[in-house]
């Protein structure tokens, strides 16, 4: 369904008409096949109840007084399953009794027989109108809900492109990282082994020198084996929803982020209070962390402050889990503090304002939890906060 | 190559620097060292060198600017940047302006000499 003016809803009704008397059953069969579209017959309330189930009629009319089930206790019977079903009653009985009874089973019209063609055709009419109305509410409402599975979709589809987005910008500063640390050793490693020629050619090698030479190379490629080591453990691409510690996550990115923040005067601190764990995909904690170290970084920028540091807190108060990022650059501006959350709201030049976006959503959708940002007296102040896995014990 | 001349090194790897200096100390006796920019101008304005070979990024004062200040007050001074190979944008200006001779990490120990050869007979091409 693509507009809701295209919704026709189907026009065609079918009627269940009762009777057991032939002659009559006969003239009014002439005169509704002449109404409606399917026109189906029972000569009794207990053929009536077949014929019920077989056809689903979309009204009934039925008499009253008939051999092997009369028509009230055939109405009963479909009650049970059926409680809007429109029911018309003929009946050559002007009781009370009956009428009441009839009422009580929520019957549409009590037509007394002899029953007039005009009249019996002015009610069908009523019904079919309102049969009618209803049909196209219901196919308006399909329309709606197909509207909102589709919106939905796109949105989500959105989003996980910002997702993927933000991952990719990630290993593009997480590779940046590798090349700025990888950078020096290298050229240590290469002037090392130029040196080798050159006391070679002055005639100065001596066991001394190339123990030394062995020590200070090995050295260097072991740092920057482990710096890959420390890449590869932080870096995880896997989607496994598990129960991880919140300070084994942390831990990981400050192994990773440390040493090269230091080089760029940031110094990055961790307190570990109370450790807790959290379910879902360790991998998106770690965004949202990264995230927030990062932005706080970026907040450096510019700034030639010597005692520049961050600081991550992770501690159970109150019985909820908390992570806390600070640092000492200054604050958000007041007047955005409210927007910082916000998809494509950015401050920075190259921020494609999806970072916080996403580490509010992770935080609210995957892991339940709520994050806060307020300013502190020297700088923004980022409290994350977790209901605790029924897991976790060591809370104080 | 004139053995005597009077060189200022400035460079923030510790590393780095020391492999250098056991290179350079091989051939010249005359090595005077810096940690940063504002290290090595201060040693430029003491000891008045006649060659300053300097990395670019550095903490407190980059290699560029501290030979733009030494060159507000010195025409003649000799000067050598070494640049990572994503500098080499940043270096073009530099090169125009007030720095001849860079070279570019990591530093191949031939092409630093013969830089130095070029750049001190510079005023005899």
């Amino acid at each position: 369904m693509n507009s809701p003016d295209k919704i026709k809803p189907n026009t065609n009704f079918t009627v269940l008409y009762v009777e057991d008397q032939k002659d009559i059953q006969e003239e009014f069969q002439d005169i509704l096949s002449l109404l409606i579209d399917k026109l189906v017959i029972a000569s009794n309330g207990k053929e009536g109840l077949e014929k019920y189930q077989e056809a689903l009629p979309d009204i009934i009319i039925t008499d009253i007084q008939m051999p092997l089930m009369n028509g009230l206790n055939m109405i009963k019977e479909i009650r049970r399953n059926d409680k809007d079903i429109p029911i018309i009653v003929t009946s050559a009985f002007n009781e009370s009794t009956y009428l009441l009874q009839a009422i009580e089973l929520g019957i549409e019209h009590y037509l007394l027989k002899p029953v007039m063609l005009d009249q019996l055709q002015q009610r069908l009419q009523s019904i079919t109108t309102r049969l009618m109305q209803k049909r196209e509410l219901e196919l308006y409402q399909l329309y709606l809900e197909d509207r909102v599975v589709e919106e939905m979709a796109i949105r989500e589809e959105k989003e996980s492109l910002l997702i993927q987005q933000n991952k990719a910008a990630e290993v593009g500063q997480m590779v940046s990282v590798i090349a700025h640390q990888w950078k020096q050793p290298l050229h240590y490693l290469y002037l090392l082994i130029e040196d080798l020629g050159i006391e070679f050619d002055y005639q100065t090698l001596s066991k001394e020198y190339i123990q030394d030479f062995i020590k200070k190379g090995t050295d260097r490629i072991n740092f920057l084996s482990k710096t890959m080591d420390n890449f590869l453990s932080f870096y995880k691409n896997s989607t496994e929803i598990k129960s991880f510690s919140v300070n084994q996550v942390t831990q990981e990115i400050f192994m990773f982020l440390q040493d090269p923040y230091k080089t760029q005067g940031i110094s990055l601190n961790i307190h570990v209070n109370n450790d807790f764990s959290l379910t879902g995909i360790e991998n998106e904690l770690q965004q949202v962390i990264l995230n927030l170290i990062n932005n706080a970084k970026e907040a450096f920028k510019g700034q030639k402050r010597a005692d520049a540091n961050i600081t991550v807190t992770i501690d159970i108060e109150n019985g909820l889990g908390m992570i806390k990022v600070e640092d000492n650059a200054g604050g958000i501006d007041e007047t955005i503090l409210n927007n910082i959350f916000d998809l494509e709201f950015t401050t920075k030049k190259e921020g494609n304002g999806i970072g916080l976006y996403l580490v509010k959503k992770i935080v609210n959708q995957r892991f339940k939890g709520k994050i806060d940002i307020s300013n502190s007296e020297v700088g923004a102040y980022f409290i994350l906060k977790f209901t605790l896995d029924t897991g976790n014990s060591n809370g104080s | 190559m004139d053995h005597n001349i009077k060189i200022l090194y400035v460079e923030d790897e510790k590393d780095i620097r020391d492999q250098l200096i056991e290179i350079l100390s091989l051939d010249f006796e005359n090595i005077l060292v810096a940690s940063n920019g504002q290290e090595g101008l201060d040693m430029f304005n003491q000891h008045q060198p006649d060659l300053i070979i300097s990395d670019i990024q550095m903490p407190r004062m980059d290699g560029l600017s501290m030979c733009e200040k030494i060159r507000e007050c010195n025409t003649d001074v000799k000067m050598i940047l070494m640049t990572a190979f994503n500098e080499k944008s940043f270096i073009n200006k530099a090169k125009d302006q007030y720095v001849k001779y860079y070279i570019t990490k990591p530093i191949d120990i031939n092409k630093l000499y013969t830089c130095i050869h070029k750049c001190l007979h510079d005023e005899d091409d």
